[in-house]
């Protein structure tokens, strides 16, 4: 049975619009709003508020996910997180794969570069050594 | 089931979020939506797990606001610079232009603040529960309400004075010329 309400307040009728009232409140509502044309019209308004966001948007819901959003595109083994931040003007939408681009790869190599280098300078240096050890009188 | 595959079921809904909540002007409809949807999976992957015990989903929800907040300004220069690719603001993808009362709601939808916007959105267009926003957004549910409630106000404001420029510019077209001038 549906009790009749003195007055229903704003937070009734959003909650009405929304389907957050209980069953007996929902009742309650119903029948103040046939008595009452201007809460009705103002719950309409917010009906069709919804219906046109939603016209407007649920396309975006239906669309192929574009690469740039796909997790899919990237596999685990890539995951490693690089803010896409530091290059705005760039391609505006790398996809996620490319963001998680491993990150020790690069660093990896510079370790190799580094060692090479070392090894090289070291070398050189035991050479100058020697030419000059030879050449002492 | 993991991280992964959770966010991979929420993104669709979060592009139209975030879509909705970022299209800034009626050229710009598709905006920076993804952008900001790219940056939340980003740091949702970055941080692995919810804080707060909170669902992913609402977790998600939770990132596209607070980065759409944050970053605002700097996203809103990609979005200009997106434009150049994706001309579609007054149009749907198949090139048709949207029925007027769409445009409507839009244009009426980027006038209200960054607050009430993503209240009315995630109540109205991603059907969360008045519990599940407040929790997104943090805030006590009389003043999650309060907001809903300035939103749909602001809306239908919003919207009759639109179509009140728009009968009198049909009506009388001297005095269009010159509502456009004060514009």
């Amino acid at each position: 049975m549906s009790e009749v309400m003195q007055q229903a307040s704003d937070a009734d009728l959003h909650r009405f619009v929304d389907g957050e009232s209980g069953h007996h409140e929902r009742d309650a509502v119903r029948q103040w709003l046939s008595t009452h044309d201007e809460d009705a019209a103002r719950v309409e308004a917010w009906r069709l508020q919804r219906q046109l966001l939603h016209a407007r948007f649920d396309g975006v819901v239906r669309e192929a996910l574009p690469a740039a959003l796909s997790l899919r595109a990237s596999s685990a083994s890539r995951f490693a997180i690089t803010p896409q931040t530091s290059q705005p003007s760039a391609s505006a939408e790398p996809p996620l794969s490319a963001n998680f681009a491993p990150r020790d790869a690069g660093s990896g190599a510079g370790h190799r570069h580094l060692t090479g280098f070392m090894l090289g300078f070291c070398t050189a240096l035991l050479l100058v050594c020697i030419l000059v050890l030879m050449h002492k009188p | 089931m993991n991280l992964r595959h959770e966010i991979e079921l929420v993104t669709p809904a979060l592009r139209r979020f975030a879509q909705a909540l970022s299209s800034e002007t009626e050229e710009v409809a598709t905006g920076c939506g993804d952008d900001i949807v790219h940056e939340a999976l980003l740091r949702a992957l970055k941080y692995e797990r919810p804080p707060r015990g909170l669902s992913v989903r609402l977790w998600l929800y939770g990132l596209v606001c607070a980065i759409f907040r944050q970053d605002a300004v700097e996203i809103r220069g990609v979005a200009r610079h997106l434009k150049m690719q994706r001309p579609h603001g007054l149009r749907e993808a198949n090139g048709a232009l949207w029925p007027e009362p769409l445009v409507a709601v839009t244009s009426a939808l980027q006038k209200l603040d960054i607050e009430t916007r993503e209240c009315l959105l995630l109540v109205v267009l991603e059907g969360l529960s008045y519990a599940e926003v407040a929790e997104v957004l943090q805030i006590p549910l009389d003043v999650m309400l309060a907001r809903l409630s300035r939103a749909r106000a602001a809306l239908i404001g919003k919207m009759k004075s639109r179509s009140a420029v728009a009968t009198a510019q049909r009506s009388n077209p001297l005095q269009s010329a010159h509502l456009r001038l004060v514009k």
